[in-house]
């Protein structure tokens, strides 16, 4: 069946329509939740969570081909949320899965995933449709509803911003304190 | 340009890329769906997701002239019996149903498969309590009761306002539900009225959305049945507390609950918030406490009224005014400056508030309409006492001295060993509003609590400025009055 079908069908409530069209974003959804949580558990739970409030709110999308993006913004508003929430009361819960926090080869690329965590939500937004998610402009300027130029500009600034942590002196290792103190 | 960092990123993309699905993914997405299937038999949605051991208790809190400010209480209570100890837990009600001050009424509505009971009321002077059962409530849904409205038969409005209510909301599977609504009588109150009450139905969701059902319950008062008349008794003392005077003028006792007249010398160099643990004692152990959590409504400038249990049916021969604890703040500290670009404090209780962050956030309603907030979190001492209060007035201005709307306050912290997020969302009329309670945790961390407010996104003229209303510092000494 064609995705815009699908969501009419989904419209009507069939739970197997529903079912379908969330099968086919899982690993894009999964791998947005994964970029912000970095562990399978909460993953999971935002998947879910979105999964309810798609389903509950999918009356409200009138253009099928809008679908996708709107799927996406509802699990990226979800993480920014959660994050929000969470760094609201001093809590970094993110407990990466053990295999990833063992290897020490991974330590630089952890830290630059930290370094990705610190900048301002809508510049990390931006950052994984990109790199996470491999959208198009457009594709990012449908899901945030911003303009193309403004994405186009939050994307350099966001590159600014990363240059400017890389190359102010033990940037990383600042980003990584924080959250150690955080802790 | 930025090649280095692209690289990064690349590398990071491959690292995504290489992330395992987890082969229980699916499972995930089904309990999506099911969880949305259960919800589907009420349209209606309200974000307390694991809150279903608990019970809330609204507590509105309609000052007298002022618009009603209210504030949300949140208790873990498993059952519904607590909930009918609480609200029966009015020592001065007790005594009054006791000494048969309490008259059956019994007056039923049936709409939307649901029946509103009305089944006793208590009146004097001062005051109308209304008791309530709600039946059939369908075991998917929660309800509650939000506005209500008494009406002269003539269908005119009946010069009252609600002043403390406590209203629990229903649990999963519960099918009756036991209140109470409190009336202040502002003229008399005819024999034959009407109550008015709108029931919300709730299912959890992401979403603020509910049904209503409207009930229009007929009362008659029986002749004779609340006559008595209120005692007064004069006191016009002053005490002194870390230079500030306080005056109690009199004290009104009436059947269903007493009222002290408080005056604050104008001349005092802090403003006085409230008494954390005022009440009335008669010397012989007996105690009548503040019954809408110690809380001081402002009349005037000066003037004010506590709230208390009533002490109408023992009549004491002697009774004392016993507190040890006022919250209060020097005047000059009252409006709170914010610099909203340089995100600090720059006048105002400055040893006890800090601005944590300021934050933007979006709000996306129904209509997926979005609205672009100002979020400001306030680290605030001793905050824990003062949990689900309001510090500032709603109105707040900026630079230019232009007046805007706080859109939502909320706290943060650990409450009944978990962690709520409360919200309350306002409009700009102040006449519709919304509550969030959001997530609860089990918690084994120290977390600092947060007061936040969030304001609409938009040009300040720098800096804005807040008037606190309330505030969590306390002057602590012991005083015992002898008024009667």
């Amino acid at each position: 069946m064609e995705l815009d079908q699908l969501v009419k069908q989904a419209q009507k409530q069939n739970d197997e329509a529903f079912y379908e069209l969330i099968s086919i974003h899982k690993n894009q959804l999964y791998k947005v939740a994964y970029s912000y949580f970095k562990n399978e558990q909460d993953a999971l739970d935002a998947l879910q969570e979105v999964t309810y409030r798609a389903y509950f709110k999918i009356k409200k999308v009138q253009e099928p081909q809008y679908f996708s993006t709107w799927l996406i913004r509802i699990m990226l508003n979800y993480c920014t949320d959660e994050m929000n929430r969470r760094n609201k009361q001093e809590m970094k819960m993110i407990e990466r899965d053990k295999a990833a926090t063992m290897d020490e080869h991974l330590l630089a690329e952890l830290e630059f995933d930290d370094l990705i965590d610190s900048l301002d939500p809508k510049y990390q937004q931006i950052i994984k449709l990109k790199y996470v998610n491999d959208l198009t402009i457009s594709q990012i300027s449908e899901v945030v509803q911003y303009p193309e130029g403004t994405v186009k500009t939050w994307l350099y600034k966001s590159l600014k911003l990363i240059r400017k942590q890389l190359e102010s002196e033990g940037g990383i290792s600042h980003v990584r304190a924080r959250r150690e103190i955080a802790k | 340009m930025y090649e280095q960092e692209e690289k990064l990123l690349s590398k990071m993309k491959d690292r995504y890329e290489e992330i395992p699905i987890p082969s229980h993914i699916d499972f995930a997405i089904n309990a999506g769906i099911q969880k949305r299937n259960k919800k589907r038999k009420t349209k209606l949605v309200f974000t307390m997701s694991a809150l279903t051991a608990s019970i809330l208790i609204l507590i509105f809190v309609g000052s007298i002239r002022v618009s009603p400010t209210f504030a949300m209480y949140m208790n873990n209570i498993p059952g519904l019996s607590k909930v009918i100890e609480i609200i029966n837990y009015d020592k001065g009600l007790q005594s009054a149903v006791d000494h048969g001050y309490i008259q059956s009424v019994d007056t039923k509505d049936e709409k939307d498969g649901m029946s509103f009971t009305v089944d006793q009321v208590m009146k004097d002077e001062s005051n109308l309590i209304i008791f309530f059962t709600i039946n059939n409530i369908d075991r998917s849904d929660q309800v509650t009761v939000r506005e209500t409205e008494l009406l002269s038969i003539d269908g005119e409005k009946i010069d009252a306002s609600r002043i403390y209510a406590i209203i629990p909301q229903s649990e999963k599977g519960q099918t009756t539900l036991n209140g109470r609504i409190d009336y202040k009588l502002e003229g008399e109150l005819p024999k034959e009225f009407n109550l008015q009450a709108q029931v919300y139905q709730y299912t959890s969701g992401p979403e603020w959305y509910n049904e209503v059902s409207t009930y229009s319950l007929p009362i008659y008062l029986v002749d004779g049945k609340f006559e008595k008349e209120k005692e007064m008794i004069q006191i016009h003392k002053t005490v002194e507390i870390e230079n500030q005077m306080i005056t109690f003028d009199e004290l009104e006792i009436y059947p269903t609950g007493s009222v002290i007249n408080v005056r604050f010398d104008p001349n005092n160099s802090k403003k006085i918030f409230g008494f954390n643990d005022l009440q009335i004692l008669d010397g012989e152990g007996n105690k009548w406490i503040q019954t809408d959590k110690n809380s001081y409504y402002d009349l005037d400038e000066t003037n004010g009224v506590l709230y208390l249990e009533s002490s109408y049916f023992e009549n004491p021969e002697e009774l004392f005014i016993e507190f040890s604890s006022i919250r209060a703040l020097e005047k000059e500290d009252l409006d709170l400056t914010i610099d909203l670009t340089n995100k600090t404090v720059l006048d105002g209780p400055v040893q006890q508030i800090s601005l944590i962050e300021v934050s933007e956030s979006t709000l996306e309603n129904s209509s997926e309409e979005i609205t672009k907030y100002h979020s400001l979190y306030f680290k605030v001492e001793n905050m824990n006492n003062m949990r689900f209060s309001d510090l500032f007035d709603w109105r707040f201005s900026d630079g230019d001295g232009e007046e805007f709307t706080i859109r939502a306050f909320g706290t943060s912290g650990p409450y009944h060993k978990s962690i709520s997020d409360y919200t309350i969302m306002m409009d700009e009329n102040f006449d519709r509003y919304s509550e969030r309670l959001s997530e609860f945790h089990l918690l084994n961390r120290d977390i600092t609590d947060f007061y936040s407010i969030e304001i609409l996104k938009q040009e300040y003229e720098n800096p804005i400025t807040f008037k606190i209303k309330d505030f969590p510092t306390t002057i602590n000494e012991d005083f015992l009055i002898k008024i009667k």
